[in-house]
């Protein structure tokens, strides 16, 4: 029942929001380096969760969906181009199920698309002015300021870590981590634009960024179980994390866990650039985490999270009316373990 | 070894009062390692609590050195803000700039399909406002027309009990504030009350 609340909420409002995205992305020359290539992550098929929290958190403080489309469509086009940037810096091979756009196309090509749909969010938050009057638009771009710094700190984390192959960090480093680069864009943004735009500015935001938190923290421990253990419906590379030496949770768990001379193969293993990290390394490495039950221990500590996340979603959204769309929000919290 | 006649008892509680606050119960007690070992989901909401605090706190002071102030006060200046975004587009470089100047051409070149209309507004409806209160307060309504609006008690951001004397009657918004309700403000979401689908927000200002 609640699982069909989720994807039926996700279904309508990404369905919205896909009919507002062409208005934004405009056809031109040069067409087969820039303008054709700008729809194509929007156009994958995603689950347009981030788009849809912010309007069903909008809603269920009592806005409107015309107040919020415009921000969730801006949120919706750097999700998209941050993902193209992603891409590059994993040295990813798929989205999505397709060829990663740099791969499609080189990175010089790739980078210069994620850059323009970055560009291209900047439109609708500026037509907010028109739609919210200057003070809540105002507010609006000062949240989107701090999410954007929130994410780039998170990126700069996990990138620094690989590069200089860092060995000390430990499971709370990965969900500060995790919060700044997965939950505020995901989650906490989301949240607190839809609370904020429905109340101009007299929500308590601080609940959302809680309920957001283990929202996120809870949806991006599973998205890395995923990639180890992925289901049919799964879109990226299998062990693609082993190979960009991603420091996830259970990575950081098995070097804890592991013998001295296993530790020191490790690091030497994520020490190495991506394209010397072979099969028969990733089939240790994959082993060794499966000999230290690494996944289970994972995939508990985000059940941890996500039931965190169903207490502050209570707190959150004490003494609003019960609507389809707070219970949608709720409903998240369960469905990251069942999304494809 | 306990003597015949000695009566058993259990040591008092470390606490004096129901526990309410999660956070804390989660953060200070019952999460904690037991004789070392910890059970995955135990420790991801300890974990995450704490972390989540620190974070809190340095979001804070983010956030104050991003919005310079802006809650509370008059909208900034819009040039302030055009200056800001531009220099953002500055930051990104040449090219996303030449990027940037097409993308302008071709949509006024050739505008994209249009996106669905939003909702049309259906013929207002003026609501009297009736407030009971000792003190001036500030009420703001912010209603869309059609539908039956419906309200509930309006809840404080302060955790201070909730407005409950507050409904919808003979085409007027009632609101009574009792004399020692304390200051603050308090929101509470208006709802169809056919349909229970959202029509809009009712704000209340009491000024200390």
């Amino acid at each position: 029942m609640a699982d069909t609340l989720v994807s039926d909420t996700l279904a309508e409002y990404g369905a919205l929001i896909r009919a507002w995205l062409p208005e934004y992305l405009p056809k031109g020359e040069p067409a087969r380096w820039l303008y054709d290539l700008l729809p194509d992550y929007p156009n994958r098929g995603g689950k347009m969760m981030r788009p849809a929290l912010c309007l069903a958190a909008t809603r269920a403080f009592g806005g409107s969906i015309d107040q919020a489309i415009k921000s969730a469509v801006a949120l919706e086009l750097l999700h998209n181009a941050l993902l193209i940037h992603d891409d590059i810096q994993d040295e990813s091979e798929e989205r999505r199920g397709k060829p990663a756009l740099n791969a499609m196309l080189g990175v010089p090509l790739a980078l210069n698309v994620g850059d323009v749909l970055a560009l291209a969010s900047l439109r609708p938050l500026a037509e907010n002015l028109e739609t919210l009057g200057p003070r809540l638009a105002l507010a609006v771009y000062a949240e989107t300021e701090r999410m954007a710094w929130e994410s780039a700190e998170g990126q700069a984390l996990e990138l620094g870590w690989r590069r200089d192959n860092v060995e000390t960090v430990e499971e709370n480093d990965y969900l500060v981590m995790v919060m700044k680069k997965t939950c505020w864009l995901s989650t906490i943004y989301p949240l607190r634009l839809g609370a904020l735009i429905a109340t101009r500015g007299a929500a308590d935001l601080d609940a959302l960024t809680r309920l957001g938190f283990f929202l996120g923290a809870a949806f991006q421990i599973q998205d890395d179980i995923l990639n180890l253990e992925p289901d049919e419906k799964y879109g990226k590379e299998i062990n693609g994390d082993l190979y960009e030496g991603k420091r996830t949770l259970m990575l950081i768990r098995t070097a804890r866990a592991c013998e001295p001379e296993e530790r020191r193969r490790l690091f030497a293993f994520l020490g190495k650039p991506r394209v010397q990290r072979d099969k028969a390394e990733v089939a240790w490495l994959r082993e060794l985490m499966q000999r230290h039950d690494v996944i289970a221990y994972a995939r508990g500590v985000a059940r941890g999270l996500a039931g965190a996340a169903l207490h502050e979603w209570e707190i959150a959204f004490a003494g609003l009316p019960d609507s389809r769309d707070a219970r949608f929000i709720a409903g998240i919290a369960d469905w990251i373990f069942r999304r494809g | 070894m306990v003597h015949e006649g000695e009566r058993l008892h259990r040591p008092d509680p470390p606490r004096d009062r129901p526990i309410r606050d999660f956070p804390s119960y989660a953060r200070n007690n019952a999460w904690g390692p037991r004789d070392g070992r910890e059970d995955p989901v135990s420790q991801g909401v300890r974990l995450g609590y704490s972390v989540l605090d620190e974070q809190m706190r340095e979001g804070q002071r983010l956030a104050e050195r991003l919005r310079g102030g802006l809650r509370g006060q008059p909208p900034a200046d819009l040039g302030a803000l055009i200056e800001r975004a531009l220099n953002i587009y500055r930051d990104i470089g040449a090219l996303a700039f030449a990027a940037t100047e097409a993308l302008a051409r071709n949509t006024a070149r050739a505008p994209a399909q249009e996106p669905p209309p939003p909702p049309r507004a259906a013929p207002g409806t003026a609501y009297a406002f009736e407030v009971k209160s000792s003190r001036r307060v500030g009420v703001k309504l912010d209603l869309r027309p059609g539908g039956r609006p419906q309200v509930g008690a309006l809840q404080a951001l302060n955790g201070a009990p909730a407005i409950a004397g507050v409904g919808f009657k003979a085409g007027a918004l009632q609101l009574e504030i009792a004399d020692d309700q304390p200051d603050g403000v308090y929101n509470a979401v208006v709802v169809d009350a056919d349909s229970g689908e959202p029509l809009g927000t009712l704000t209340v200002r009491i000024p200390a």
